[in-house]
Formats: structure tokens, sequence, C-alpha cells
């Protein structure tokens, strides 16, 4: 890499095990907040085997990067800091991309769902990570800031800052944060819906810092009192194995793919949104909104 | 990325979870409410007629209203609860084996459900299984999601 920066990532860890502490023992005083001795072991060694799987790919993902950026620039932005200024807002407009596609795209839900796997929501759940992000085409989304021409050290710097920024939005230990900054910056309320399975909240949220990109792209909904957030999958994994946490989806697509009866369907086992099936057996998250919705009108 | 790095921070993480395990222990036992509750909360439009709570007090298989086609199973996960409907799609096989039933299925993540019932809620289950089966596939084997 030319330009060598630090993993902001690694060098934030004593940082998250300092806030985790902190909320346990705030969570065990006030009993605002709950963790799982299994949970949060799963949740964390997620967390570890994610770091392990980026660093044994990341090679591979800096020399395409660099092809990229070094063949096909269209400008050279140099290294001055509004670059980086420039670079964490497109990055974050990226990761908003990346995010909705991870899920409303089976093939990038395969790796993303792990992140959504607790029924827990708490510090430790920012952690659980996926193991298999570098086998979607996550990556292309950022292939557009380097052809626009920012080094992508820059970017991977600032994709780093972003994550540990997201950090701390995981916790039911801040209500709401002041109204101007709830406006702008994505926060706990936010990302609590995020992570919420009541039909009202699924799908929504996407933001990894600025909040804008919901608003601007209408997938924005607020943490309502009146419907309390229950976190999980709509169907929630029965297992705390980190083999099964970090797999059970790609298997799930796989089984699909070798029960289709036609090339159409297997397409659309990876393509469209978790839950599609050709006879409408399972459910999307689209479906069960629809049904919800359909029960509140009857009330 | 190195050695230290990993086996410091696998520290770490075991202490955590050590910690969390000690300061929030699953101490109560769920009770059929509890399961009711979280079961209609994720399948609004089903009518659970019965719940046979395992003495265990960590599964529970629900009767439904239309039995013939769909059994509800809840499981306790740590401190939480994990529900399932059991259509008529891929393979259940059921054993019972004196005050025990356990069930398999192709879950990856809940390959196998144990039941451990009085006499009288056996012979529910068996009743409802058995309907179940009869009902969906004479051969008797009992197909499910």
């Amino acid at each position: 890499m030319p330009f060598d920066l630090p993993k902001p990532t690694e060098w934030a860890v004593p940082l998250f095990i300092i806030l985790i502490l902190a909320e346990l023992f705030y969570g065990w005083k006030k009993g605002r907040i709950r963790y799982e001795g299994k949970d949060t072991f799963t949740s964390m060694f997620m967390g570890l085997g994610s770091t392990i799987t980026g660093a044994i790919t990341a090679t591979f993902i800096i020399i395409t990067s660099y092809w990229v950026w070094e063949n096909f620039r269209i400008f050279d932005f140099g290294y001055s800091w509004p670059v980086f200024v420039l670079a964490f807002f497109l990055d974050d407009f990226a990761y908003y991309w990346i995010h909705r596609f991870g899920h409303r795209m089976r093939w990038m839900w395969a790796a993303h769902v792990v992140h959504h796997s607790s029924q827990h929501y708490n510090l430790s759940t920012a952690l659980r990570q996926t193991w298999t992000g570098q086998l979607t085409p996550g990556i292309f989304f950022r292939w557009p800031i380097f052809i626009l021409g920012i080094d992508p050290a820059i970017v991977f710097f600032c994709a780093g800052l972003n994550l540990i920024y997201q950090f701390w939005i995981h916790t039911e230990a801040i209500d709401t944060c002041p109204k101007w900054f709830e406006s702008i910056m994505n926060t706990p309320s936010h990302h609590r819906v995020h992570h919420a399975n009541n039909p009202r909240y699924l799908d929504a949220n996407y933001a990894g810092v600025f909040i804008i990109w919901d608003k601007i792209f209408g997938t924005f909904i607020p943490e309502t009192k009146q419907d309390p957030c229950n976190y999980g999958l709509v169907t929630d994994l029965d297992t705390f194995n980190p083999l099964r946490v970090a797999f059970h989806e790609w298997v799930g697509i796989t089984r699909d793919i070798n029960s289709a009866k036609n090339w159409r369907h297997k397409f659309l086992y990876i393509f469209a949104p978790p839950g599609w099936t050709p006879d409408g057996s399972r459910m999307t998250s689209d479906m069960i909104r629809a049904a919800w919705l359909k029960r509140q009108e009857q009330k | 990325m190195d050695w230290v790095q990993v086996t410091s921070s696998l520290g770490a993480i075991i202490f955590l979870a050590y910690l969390a395990s000690k300061m929030f222990p699953n101490q109560k036992p769920f009770t059929k409410d509890d399961i009711l509750k979280e079961y209609q909360r994720y399948n609004p439009g089903i009518i659970v007629t019965n719940i046979l709570l395992s003495q265990t007090n960590d599964t529970a298989l629900l009767q439904l209203e239309s039995k013939a086609k769909s059994l509800g199973i809840v499981t306790q996960r740590g401190d939480k609860l994990v529900c399932r409907t059991i259509l008529f799609s891929h393979a259940v096989n059921w054993q019972f084996s004196g005050d025990r039933l356990l069930l398999t299925h192709d879950d990856f993540t809940q390959p196998s459900v144990a039941f451990k019932f009085s006499a009288s809620e056996m012979q529910q289950a068996k009743e409802s299984i058995n309907s179940f089966e009869r009902d969906v596939l004479p051969e008797g084997k009992v197909h499910a999601v």
C-alpha cells in the first residue's frame, strides 16, 4: 500500500472492551440492559473471526482496489485533510448502499445476517460481524470512490472510522440524543430500529454515520415508544455455535439452489430479497410488513 | 493482526462472557404465558390451542388450530425463546423413548429438539404428531419447514 495509514478498528479494541465493561456494570446496576454469557461470547468471537478473515483477504482487496485506482481514476485528489473529510462522506454514502443491498439481496444478506442474529442489543452485538463479507460484491460499491481519484488507503481508513462510530450506537443505555444530532447522525435510537424485527421496523435505517441517507432515499423509520424494539431475525437462530452462525444462510442458499426447479429460480434464490421463494411459502420482509399493515387496518 | 493480539482478544472475550454470565444469570424459568406471547409475536395469524411445556422448561410443543398442517416448536436459547412452525415441506423425524421425545429436522441452527413430558402430556403429544402424520403423509414421514 503506497500510503500507509493505521487500522482504526485494531487500535480501538481496548476502547471496545472498556465500554462493554462499562455497559455491563451500568446494565447490572440499573436493570435497563441485559447481557447473556453465551450470546456475548458468540458476538465477540464472531468479531475476532471477522478480523482474522479480513486480514487473510486484505491483500486481495488492496491489490484489486489499487488496480482500479491506478488504471481508472479520473482525478488525483492527493492526501490533504479535506480529502479525508470528502472520503469519509463518500464512504458513508457507499456504506449506506452496501448495507441496503446487504438486506435486500440474499447473497449479501448471507454475510450480513450474522450481525443481526443476536436477540440482544448491547455493545457486544456491535462486534458480531461476518466472516464472509469478502465473498459478496460489497467491495464494488467503493470502486466509484477509487475511480473518482481518492487513494484506497484513505477510503479504507475512513471505513474503519465509520465502523468505530457505529460501535457506540449498539446500546439501549442511551434513549435519544439532542434533536439536532438525531436529525443528522445515526444514533442508538435510529439503529435500534434497524436491529428490530417488529414488522413496523423491518428494512429501515441503513445508515452508518449520517442518517440523512435514509431520509433522502426513503428508508428512515423513527423509533416509537408504542412499539418497543424486539431484536433478532424474523426466524431466530437456535444456536450459539459460531460456525453455524457464520454459515447458516450460505447453507440455506446452497440447499435452495440445489432444490430449485429451473435457472430462474436458482438466480432469484441468490439475488432476490431474503425469504423469497417461487411459491411464496416463506415471507420476505415486504410480505411481513404488508401482512402487518393489513392487520392494523382491520383493527 | 498477530498472535499476541489474537490470544489477548480471546482472553478478553472469555473474561467478558464469563462476567456477563455471572452478572446476568438465566434464572427465570419460562411459563406457558411467555411461550404463547412470544410465539404469537412471531406468528400473529396462528391460533395456539394447547401448549405442552417440557418438564425441563426449555422446550415446548404447541398444538395449533390447523393441527393437521402445522405444529409449533418453542425452545429456550439463553434467556430468549426461539420459535418455529413445522409445516409439510421437509423431513422431520420423531423418536419416542419413555418420557422423552426427540425431534430431528432439516434446520441448520436447530437440528434437534428434545422434550420431556409427563405421561398425559406425552399422550397428547403423540396424538398431535399422529394426527399430523396421518393427515399430511400417510406413509408416516412428517414433513416440516
